[in-house]
């Protein structure tokens, strides 16, 4: 598998595609560490637990209709937002470039910016684990 | 698992679609019998036009898709003339028959030739 040169990441909500405000984009999926350690034992004993994905997202505040204010401010804390991820552009068909999909909850949503630069914005999303 | 790797069947992401039509078939896989996998689609509708667009996913035994073997209907989203996202009930073995039917693709129907859609169906098997 090459390397890849990251500039092309491809991020939906709902039905809006907001790639073209951000530039920074992270998955993290992970399980929870369950600690089975017992007395004798010489090492930590760890047992895997329940699965977990959040998607942080940042990028360039824009407060236009269609673009992140205007999406993303009106749905923090709203269950079943169907949030994709494409990390390295969209292939139809792909075995190898698959995406990240899940209903999920915008846990939160920020503006911030020092004088002299862009305004930024990050969010946050947590899967909620359900199926449909 | 509700958290997808997902395989893309249609890019009309950034070229809007203006007819009625149907994508590319893909050999993604069948969903083995007892092996506790599912199958799960979903659709980001990106634009839209005020007639409505509705999005089908269709398996087959064979890549094919001749008249005589047009495949079947796995997944049938809502028909919309909205900006929205839909995940479906995602299939299993008891779902989907124990035929083989490991090539799938995207079909879209509008009701009125000439509209505009931007639209992301994807699936995944896990």
């Amino acid at each position: 598998m090459p390397t890849v040169h990251f500039r092309n990441a491809k991020i939906f909500v709902g039905g809006y595609d907001i790639s073209g405000d951000s530039s920074s984009v992270a998955v993290a999926y992970s399980a929870e560490m369950l600690d089975e350690t017992a007395f004798g034992d010489t090492t930590r004993i760890h047992k895997g637990g329940l699965l977990d994905m959040q998607a942080s997202i940042g990028g360039f505040w824009d407060a236009l209709a269609g673009h992140v204010d205007a999406i993303l401010w009106g749905i923090v804390g709203t269950d079943d937002q169907i949030v994709t991820v494409f990390a390295n552009g969209i292939t139809e068909g792909t075995s190898t470039d698959k995406g990240f999909s899940c209903k999920g909850v915008l846990e939160s949503y920020n503006l911030s910016g020092d004088v002299g630069a862009l305004l930024a914005f990050d969010a946050s999303i947590q899967a909620r684990g359900i199926e449909a | 698992m509700a958290i997808l790797r997902a395989i893309p069947l249609k890019d009309a992401t950034s070229s809007a679609l203006t007819s009625c039509g149907q994508g590319t078939v893909f050999d993604i896989g069948g969903l083995p019998v007892g092996v506790s996998q599912k199958v799960y689609a979903g659709l980001h509708v990106l634009s839209s036009s005020t007639g409505g667009i509705k999005v089908r996913i269709l398996s087959n035994s064979s890549s094919g898709y001749s008249g005589g073997n047009p495949g079947t209907v796995q997944f049938n989203f809502t028909c919309s003339a909205q900006r929205t996202a839909e995940w479906l009930t995602p299939l299993t073995t008891g779902t989907i028959t124990s035929t083989d039917r490991r090539y799938w693709r995207s079909i879209w129907e509008m009701t009125t030739s000439g509209e505009s859609y931007k639209i992301l169906p994807f699936m995944g098997i896990q």
